[in-house]
C-alpha cells in the first residue's frame, strides 16, 4: 500500500486514525503496531513474517548483549541483516553476471527462481542496524519489549521509504510521546502537502520524462534531452521529497516528531551541500555507520578519498542493484573528492547562481545513470544531450503536446520554481516577511492543504495508481 | 509595501487559532470519511460516466491473489469506482483538465485530442494528418492487389463491389489544429500512397471528401463523425456510384438540399464532446448546416447488401434504410457482425471473434451479397476491412 492510494487515503488512515483515538493512551502503541503490520502485510504479505521474525532476533541479541556484555551478539545481528539484504536485493544481480560470463564462456548458466524484492528493505534494515549499533555504542538502551522495537521497524509512516530512522531517535518517542492539540493539525496540512507534491508535481512531470526516455535515441533531439532530464530531476526530488512529507506528516498526526529528510537540494552549491540536503537521512545514517567508522576525516587524504568512495559506492548499490546505480555513486564519491581537493574553496569567490548551477548540471549528469537501465542508454542519452546537429525543438514521429502539454508545463514550471527559489535569500526573506505579516497563518494553511488533497485526490482517482520512484529501492 | 498590503488584507481575518485548527482538522477527517458515508447512506446522487469501464463486483479473495498482490489491486480499483463519488471525482478531475490545459483524455476518457478552439479530435484523425500510424503500414501496391482481388471475386459471381474511404476531420479543418500537434506532413498520408494503385488496378472506389465543397462545414467541433449533412452528401455519393456501377439496379434517388438555415448540433454531433465527460461541456455557437432529404424516386428492385467498415458507415445506412434502399444489410463493423434492420444493430454471437473467423463470413457467404461496400476512413484505411481481405486470401 502506498500513502498515494485511495485504499490507503480513504480506508487504512481513517480506521487507524479512529482506533488510535478511541484506544487508551496506554494501548496506542499497540493500535499503532497492529496497522503498521497490515500495511506491510498489505505491500508484501509473503515477507512480514520475516520482518517479525528478524526484528525478534534483533531483539533478542540485543538482549543477550545487554547480559552478556559480548560483542559477538552484536556482530551476529548486524551481519544477519546485512546478509538478509543482500539475498533480496542483491542474489538477482550476482547470478546474473554470474551467468554473463559463464555463457560467454560457453557453460550452461544457473537456474534459479528471480527474487521478489520485498517493499521497503533497504530502508528497514539500516534502521535495524542502527538499532544494534546504538545498543552496542550505548547511545541507546535495548528496548523495554518487543512490541516496542517491533513498533520502531514497522511503524508505517516510515516503514516502505523512509526517513532512515535511527533507533536513538525514536525510542523515547514510542515509550513516552506527549500529543499536544496542533499536532494533528500539523500533521494533516504536511501529509496533504506531501501528497500534492508528488500526485500533482512529481507524477504529472514524471509523464514528460518517461515520454522522453521512451524515445529511441535516433528520434531524441537535443532540446527534448534537456527537458526530460531536467523533468527526471523535477520528479524525483518532489516523488521523494513528497514521500517525506507524507511520512513526516503521518507521524505527526500520532504524535511522532521524524527528522527532515531535504532541505532545498537543488539550490545546493556544492556537491558536498547536496549531499547535506539531499535524503539528509541516508547521507547521516551513512556518516554515523559507515564513514565515521571507516575513519571519517581523522585518515591520511588518500584514505579519506577511498573511504569516502566506498561510502558513495554503498550508498548507490543501496539504491539498487545494478552498474548503472554503482556508476552513480562513484561519480558522487569523485565529485566530493574533487569538493575537498580544492573546489569548496574555489566556489566560495564564485556567485552563487554559478556554483547552484553548476551543482546542479552535476547532479543532472549523474540522474542520467541512475534513471538509464544500462550503460548503452546512458550513452546514447549523454550524447543527445550535447549533439549539436539535433538542436530543433520538435520530434520526427511525434507531435509536442504527446510529450508534454500544458498540464506538464504548469507542473514543471512550479516545480522548478520551488527547487531553485530557495537559493535566493532576497526572496526566503521576503517569504518570510510576507508571512510573519499575515495574521491567519492557519486559515491560510488549512485551506491550501485541504485544496491540495482534495485536487491531488481528484488527479489520483483520474490517472491511477502510480508508485513511488523510492518505493522499489 | 506588498506587507502592508498583506497586513491590511487579512486585518479584519482574527480567528481564534485553536478553533481554526480544530475546524479545519475536522474538515480533514470529514474528507477522509465522506467515501465511506457516500457509500454507506449515499448522500449525494451517483454521477453515471460515458463509456467509462468500472469493476463493478468486489474482487475475488484467494490466498495466492493476496500473496501476489492481485486482491490488493483489484481492492483499490473496487474502492475507487464503488465509493459513490467516483463519476464525480472524474467529471470534476476531467472539467478541469479540459478547461484549464486543454487535455482532453484521462485514463477514463478515450484518447480525444483538443485542439484549437477546444475543437475535439480522436487522436487517430490528428496522426493521420501528420501522416504517421501506430501500426505497420502496409505496402500499397500489395494491398490494391489485394482489394482488386476481392473486386474480382465479386465481379466473377455478377456482384458488385465499391471501395469508399470516409474522409479526416483533421484534414477538413486544418485550421482547429493546434501547432503543437502539427508534425510531419498531412501530404504524408496513406490514402495519397494508395491512390496511384488504386487507378492503377481500375479498382472501384470512391473518395467522399474529392467531394465537399470548400465553404461547407461537414464536420463539428464536439463530434468524431461527419455532421448530419454531410452523411447525407456521403449516402448520396454511395447511391449515385453504386447506381452508376448496377445500371439495372433501381436504387433511390434523393437529393440533400441545403435550406440555407444553421442547426445546433446533436446526437452524434456530440460523441466526442460526451466521451469527455466533464460537467458542462457546451457546444459551441457553431451551428450544423440544416438540410431537406428531397426524395425523388424509391426503389422496386430490393438487394441484398452488404457493408464492411467504420462507424461512418451507420449513418450511411440509417439514411439508405429510410429510403428502402435495400432488402437486408450485413454489416461488418470492425471485427463484429452487426445484423442491420431498420436502424437496430444486433451484435454477433460471436463477439471478441474476428467475424472472418466465423464460417459464416467466408467468400462464399460474402459474394452471396449482391454488392459489396467496403468502407474506411482514411485514417484506418491501412486496416481496410478489419480481415476480410486476409480472409479472401486463405480462402
Amino acid at each position: 500500500m502506498v500513502f498515494s492510494s485511495f485504499t490507503f487515503l480513504y480506508l487504512f488512515l481513517p480506521l487507524c486514525l479512529l482506533c488510535y483515538w478511541i484506544f487508551p493512551n496506554t494501548k496506542r502503541n499497540l493500535v499503532l503496531l497492529f496497522f503498521s503490520l497490515l500495511f506491510y502485510f498489505w505491500a508484501s504479505p509473503q515477507v512480514v513474517l520475516i520482518l517479525i521474525a528478524s526484528s525478534f532476533l534483533d531483539y533478542w541479541l540485543s538482549g543477550r548483549f545487554e547480559q552478556t556484555g559480548k560483542k559477538i551478539f552484536i556482530t551476529i545481528g548486524v551481519v544477519f541483516n546485512i546478509v538478509l539484504l543482500c539475498y533480496f536485493k542483491y542474489t538477482n544481480f550476482f547470478l546474473e553476471q554470474i551467468n554473463f560470463s559463464l555463457s560467454a564462456s560457453g557453460i550452461t548458466p544457473i537456474s534459479w527462481l528471480h527474487i521478489v524484492l520485498p517493499a521497503g528493505i533497504s530502508f528497514f534494515t539500516f534502521e535495524k542496524i542502527s538499532y544494534l549499533i546504538d545498543v552496542y555504542r550505548k547511545t541507546a538502551v535495548v528496548a523495554k519489549s518487543f512490541p516496542n522495537y517491533l513498533l520502531f521497524t514497522s511503524l508505517f509512516p516510515h516503514l516502505i521509504a523512509g526517513p532512515i530512522l535511527k533507533y536513538h531517535d525514536l525510542a523515547e518517542q514510542i515509550e513516552s510521546r506527549i500529543q499536544r492539540s496542533g499536532d494533528f493539525f500539523a500533521g494533516w496540512t504536511r501529509f496533504s502537502l506531501g501528497l500534492g507534491k508528488k500526485v500533482l508535481i512529481a507524477d504529472e512531470v514524471g509523464k514528460i520524462a518517461d515520454n522522453i526516455f521512451a524515445l529511441n535515441s535516433g528520434e531524441l533531439t537535443t532540446p527534448f534531452a534537456w527537458l526530460g532530464i531536467i523533468a527526471y530531476s523535477i520528479q524525483i526530488y518532489f516523488d521523494f521529497a513528497g514521500y517525506s512529507d507524507m511520512a513526516i506528516g503521518l507521524a505527526r498526526m500520532f504524535g511522532f516528531k521524524f527528522t527532515e529528510n531535504f532541505n532545498s537540494p537543488y539550490s545546493a552549491e556544492t556537491i558536498t551541500d547536496f549531499w547535506k540536503r539531499w535524503h539528509i537521512s541516508l547521507t547521516n545514517w551513512m556518516r554515523e555507520y559507515l564513514y565515521i567508522p571507516l575513519g571519517g576525516n581523522r585518515v591520511g587524504a588518500a584514505r579519506l578519498y577511498f573511504n569516502l568512495v566506498l561510502v558513495f559506492c554503498v550508498s548507490g548499490l543501496w539504491h539498487g542493484a545494478s552498474w548503472t546505480f554503482l556508476s552513480w555513486g562513484l561519480l558522487h564519491g569523485i565529485f566530493l573528492i574533487i569538493d575537498r581537493l580544492g573546489w569548496l574553496k574555489i566556489s566560495k569567490q564564485l556567485p552563487k547562481i554559478i556554483n547552484v548551477s553548476i551543482t546542479y548540471f552535476i547532479v543532472l549528469m549523474t540522474w542520467v545513470l541512475f534513471r538509464s537501465v544500462n550503460f548503452e542508454m546512458a550513452g546514447a542519452y549523454y550524447s543527445s544531450l550535447f549533439d549539436l546537429n539535433k538542436l530543433h525543438f520538435y520530434l520526427d514521429n511525434k507531435f509536442t503536446s504527446e510529450i508534454i502539454h500544458n498540464r506538464g508545463w504548469l507542473a514543471l514550471t512550479i516545480g522548478i520554481c520551488c527547487s531553485f527559489l530557495p537559493a535566493s535569500k532576497k526572496l526566503l526573506d521576503l517569504a518570510d516577511k510576507i508571512w510573519l505579516a499575515c495574521p491567519a497563518k492557519n486559515l491560510l494553511v488549512g485551506i491550501g492543504a485541504l485544496g491540495l488533497f482534495i485536487l491531488a485526490t481528484l488527479t489520483l482517482v483520474e490517472s491511477g495508481y502510480s508508485p513511488f520512484l523510492y518505493y522499489q529501492f | 509595501m506588498l506587507i502592508k498590503l498583506f497586513q491590511k488584507m487579512f486585518s479584519n481575518l482574527r480567528i481564534e487559532q485553536g478553533v481554526c485548527k480544530l475546524t479545519l482538522s475536522i474538515c480533514f477527517v470529514g474528507i477522509l470519511i465522506f467515501p465511506f458515508l457516500q457509500y454507506s447512506l449515499g448522500i449525494l446522487p451517483r454521477v453515471s460516466l460515458v463509456d467509462t469501464p468500472m469493476r463493478k463486483n468486489f474482487p475475488h479473495f484467494s490466498l495466492p491473489a493476496l500473496s501476489h498482490a492481485k486482491f490488493q489491486e483489484q481492492m483499490e480499483e473496487w474502492l475507487m469506482h464503488n465509493n459513490g463519488l467516483f463519476g464525480w471525482m472524474i467529471k470534476t478531475s476531467n472539467t478541469i483538465n479540459y478547461r484549464l490545459f486543454d487535455l482532453g483524455s484521462s485514463r477514463y476518457t478515450a484518447r480525444t485530442l483538443v485542439g484549437k478552439d477546444k475543437a475535439l479530435f480522436d487522436n487517430i484523425y490528428i496522426n493521420d494528418f501528420n501522416g504517421k500510424y501506430i501500426t505497420k503500414l502496409p505496402n500499397p501496391d500489395l494491398h490494391a492487389q489485394e482489394i482488386k482481388n476481392l473486386q474480382t471475386a465479386m465481379e466473377n459471381k455478377g456482384k458488385t463491389f465499391l471501395l469508399v474511404v470516409h474522409p479526416n476531420k483533421a484534414r477538413f479543418n486544418p485550421q482547429w489544429v493546434k501547432d503543437s500537434q502539427k508534425v510531419g506532413s498531412p501530404e504524408n498520408s496513406y490514402l495519397s500512397k494508395l491512390r496511384p494503385f488504386l487507378d492503377q488496378y481500375k479498382i472501384n472506389y470512391l473518395v467522399i471528401g474529392d467531394h465537399f465543397q470548400p465553404n461547407i462545414q461537414y464536420f463539428v467541433k464536439s463530434g468524431a463523425h461527419l455532421n448530419s449533412y454531410a452523411k447525407c452528401i456521403s449516402a448520396k455519393l454511395i447511391n449515385d456510384r453504386l447506381q452508376s456501377l448496377m445500371p439495372s439496379a433501381n436504387l433511390p434517388k434523393f437529393e440533400c438540399t441545403l435550406t440555407g438555415k444553421q442547426v445546433a448540433p446533436l446526437g452524434e454531433d456530440l460523441d466526442l464532446a460526451n466521451l469527455l465527460n466533464v460537467w458542462d461541456y457546451t457546444p459551441s455557437l457553431e451551428a450544423v448546416p440544416d438540410f431537406k432529404l428531397e426524395i425523388q424516386d424509391l426503389p422496386k428492385n430490393k438487394l441484398k447488401a452488404m457493408y464492411v467498415g467504420t462507424s461512418y458507415c451507420m449513418g450511411v445506412l440509417d439514411l439508405l434504410d429510410e429510403l428502402h434502399a435495400y432488402r437486408a444489410v450485413d454489416f461488418l463493423f470492425y471485427k463484429r457482425t452487426l445484423y442491420y434492420s431498420r436502424k437496430k444493430y444486433t451484435k454477433d454471437v460471436r463477439k471478441g471473434q474476428s467475424a472472418f473467423s466465423s464460417k459464416l463470413h467466408t467468400p462464399k457467404f460474402i459474394t452471396n451479397h449482391d454488392l459489396l461496400v467496403l468502407e474506411s476512413t482514411d485514417a484506418r484505411l491501412h486496416q481496410l476491412g478489419f480481415g476480410l481481405l486476409d480472409s479472401f486470401k486463405k480462402n
